[in-house]
């Protein structure tokens, strides 16, 4: 188990290596000169060779991109391009409002949407069932800045309970947080719903029915384990999506995250930025890949046996 | 034996599964008893409804799509039909038990072998024994069916197929049930391992005074291990009888006979098997009369028209064809 982690973390370094190379590739061929942009439109041709000249913007594609990867060992992600701030100072402010904003509204979509969908697999075509089918399609249907504005315009301007924008106490998370919950419970509640219809139907729990368990019992004991893999995973991609793409609902609500911050960078073609940024995203993608691999393996045995070769 | 007494009697039986608009009807009008102790063979070929009837004395039908149209199960003198669904809950696995056929797929993955013996006694623990008492009894089981108790914290994906069916029986026999219904118990096992699993079921049955429906299409095994036997035919029971009845007694219902042509001979030099012509009839479209009557080669008018009675012909044989009715004898004997 131990050298399998140690295996995992080590396939960071490619990732890491991969990532950062297209990352540096597409804005080296992008139009347009660093220089240029940090001293402003109004800035002499000789100001811009000279700040080309200190920031080593002369110099071949491959001797640029060796010298970023210099730093980022060293930990040293540069600073931003427009503000002169260390990148990593400005990761380090935005990446915990994210984390909040991505752990309570997956927590909010696993606490709703997995009991629905067993319920909804337990009574297949019941009420309950048919209500969860259509709201969860509706639900899926609204794009998330819309459901934000309408939250918003019912919570903020109408019954003025909750603060509209702004991430400064856990009051503020409740929108933004609902919101992307509701966005994210259709997918969640469905596969929930396939997966347990579909061990429900297995024999192992025919076996268990026969040996006089109850209906409780025979799911939470023998089909919710079973089921719960796909599940994970598709939790698992959602809350990579949540940390790295929460961009519209973060800019409805003001929050400063990394999304938004992702977004202010490419649009001012901040490198320095863009490739901390996405490398930070990468290495927490891979991270949390690797701790939902480990997950399956204290769900399933089978799944253990192979890791312990 | 003090007296014999039926502890399963199925009285007319029928189970239609409703799918996308056709009815399919499994079993129709079935009927038999089992006597304490003893084993009974429901044989017959796939599609016969043999695995609907044990799926209907265990209740557990599918319940959205299977429906009991009349019939009793009187099980010790009880309606298994009219049982409440927790009542039903308490029989099984602690009266009736069920070994299914696929061992494979029969046990839950991500439980140890132990947990899922554990649980069956964990549901019927009337007189509150410790878990540890419990715990002692799963081992006795594994050590019982062959395995040993070490091996409690494995998990299914550890055992070969035949070790798999050892712990399905283990299972199946912990609460020590009064009837054991096996479902084709060895037909997912190869042949050797067949001998070995069958061998360990009647030594087993025999200690524990249990009583067996086994369902097979084997006709050895029905002849190796069967007191009684029921052949099933379009979930009718054609014939019944002992083992003697059907092995060696002289007359038989058609399809039983085709059965038995079909099984390879040493002592006849022919070189090719018989086979029963035609193939067994479309459940969502019966035949009327005898449901033989298309695939019999002594098919006669009044098979098409009307459906034959139960025929005595000893004590403990019986025969559902017009060959044997009452009265038209001169038909029996041609």
């Amino acid at each position: 188990m131990g050298k399998y982690i140690a295996k995992r973390i080590l396939w960071l370094i490619p990732i890491v290596l991969g990532v950062s190379f297209i990352i540096f590739s597409i804005m080296y061929l992008k139009p347009g000169n660093p220089a240029q942009l940090i001293l402003g439109s109004e800035a002499t041709q000789e100001a811009i060779d000279q700040l080309s000249e200190e920031m080593g913007l002369n110099e071949p594609f491959f001797v640029q991109y060796f010298n970023y990867m210099k730093g980022l060992i060293r930990g040293d992600l540069g600073s931003s391009y427009r503000n002169g701030n260390s990148v990593s100072a400005e990761i380090a402010a935005r990446f915990p409002v994210t984390l909040r904003l991505a752990a309570f509204s997956i927590l909010l979509v696993c606490i709703i949407g997995i009991p629905i969908g067993i319920i909804s697999a337990i009574r297949q075509y019941s009420v309950i069932d048919m209500v969860s089918v259509v709201l969860a399609l509706v639900l899926a249907s609204m794009p998330s800045f819309w459901i934000g504005l309408m939250l918003m315009l019912l919570f903020s301007v109408q019954l003025q309970l909750l603060p509209p924008t702004g991430a400064d106490s856990w009051i503020n998370y409740i929108l933004p947080c609902l919101t992307l919950a509701a966005v994210n419970l259709a997918v969640v509640t469905r596969m929930t719903r396939s997966t347990m219809l579909e061990v429900i139907r297995q024999d192992y729990v025919r076996t268990a029915r026969a040996k006089g368990a109850g209906e409780g019992r025979v799911v939470m004991k023998h089909c919710l384990k079973n089921g719960m893999i796909p599940v994970l995973t598709i939790v698992a991609i959602q809350f990579s999506k949540l940390i790295g793409g929460a961009v519209l609902v973060e800019s409805v609500f003001a929050m400063p995250g990394l999304g938004s911050l992702l977004v202010t960078a490419i649009r001012s073609s901040d490198t320095p930025l863009i490739m901390g940024s996405v490398i930070v995203l990468a290495i927490i993608f891979t991270v949390i890949n690797l701790v939902i691999d480990l997950l399956y393996a204290v769900i399933d045995p089978r799944i253990r046996a192979q890791f312990a070769k | 034996m003090s007296k014999i007494h039926t502890i399963l009697e199925v009285k007319d039986l029928r189970v239609a599964y409703a799918g996308s608009g056709e009815r399919v009807q499994a079993v129709n009008g079935l009927s038999f008893g089992v006597q304490e102790g003893e084993c009974l063979g429901l044989v017959g070929e796939t599609g016969a409804g043999k695995t609907t009837v044990a799926l209907s004395v265990m209740g557990l039908l599918p319940e959205r799509t299977s429906r009991i149209e009349s019939g009793e199960i009187i099980f010790e003198g009880r309606d298994l039909l009219q049982c409440k669904k927790k009542e039903m809950q308490a029989i099984r696995g602690e009266k009736i038990s069920m070994i299914f056929q696929d061992p494979m797929t029969s046990l839950n993955p991500v439980l140890t072998i132990g947990e899922q013996i554990l649980e069956g006694l964990e549901l019927h623990n009337e007189e509150k024994k410790s878990r540890e008492e419990l715990i002692a009894r799963v081992h006795e089981m594994l050590e019982l069916v062959g395995i040993p108790a070490a091996r409690y914290h494995e998990y299914p994906h550890q055992f070969s197929g035949g070790m798999k069916q050892r712990v399905v029986i283990a299972m199946a026999l912990a609460c020590s049930p009064k009837l054991l219904i096996a479902d084709e118990p060895t037909t997912a096992l190869d042949v050797t391992i067949q001998a070995q699993v069958l061998d360990m079921m009647s030594q087993l049955r025999e200690r524990l005074g249990m009583t067996m429906i086994l369902i097979t299409h084997d006709l050895g095994i029905v002849a190796e291990k069967c007191d009684t036997v029921a052949t099933v035919y379009a979930g009718e029971i054609i014939e019944f009888g002992t083992v003697e009845d059907i092995f060696s007694g002289e007359a038989h219902h058609p399809y039983t006979k085709g059965l038995f042509d079909a099984l390879p001979s040493l002592v006849s030099t022919e070189r090719r098997l018989k086979s029963i012509e035609g193939l067994m009839p479309d459940p969502t479209d019966l035949p009327a009369g005898c449901k033989f009557h298309p695939r019999c080669p002594r098919c006669k008018p009044i098979c098409r028209e009307r459906e034959p009675e139960p025929v005595q012909i000893s004590q403990s044989h019986m025969i559902k064809c017009f060959l044997y009715a009452q009265g038209e004898e001169e038909m029996g004997s041609r």
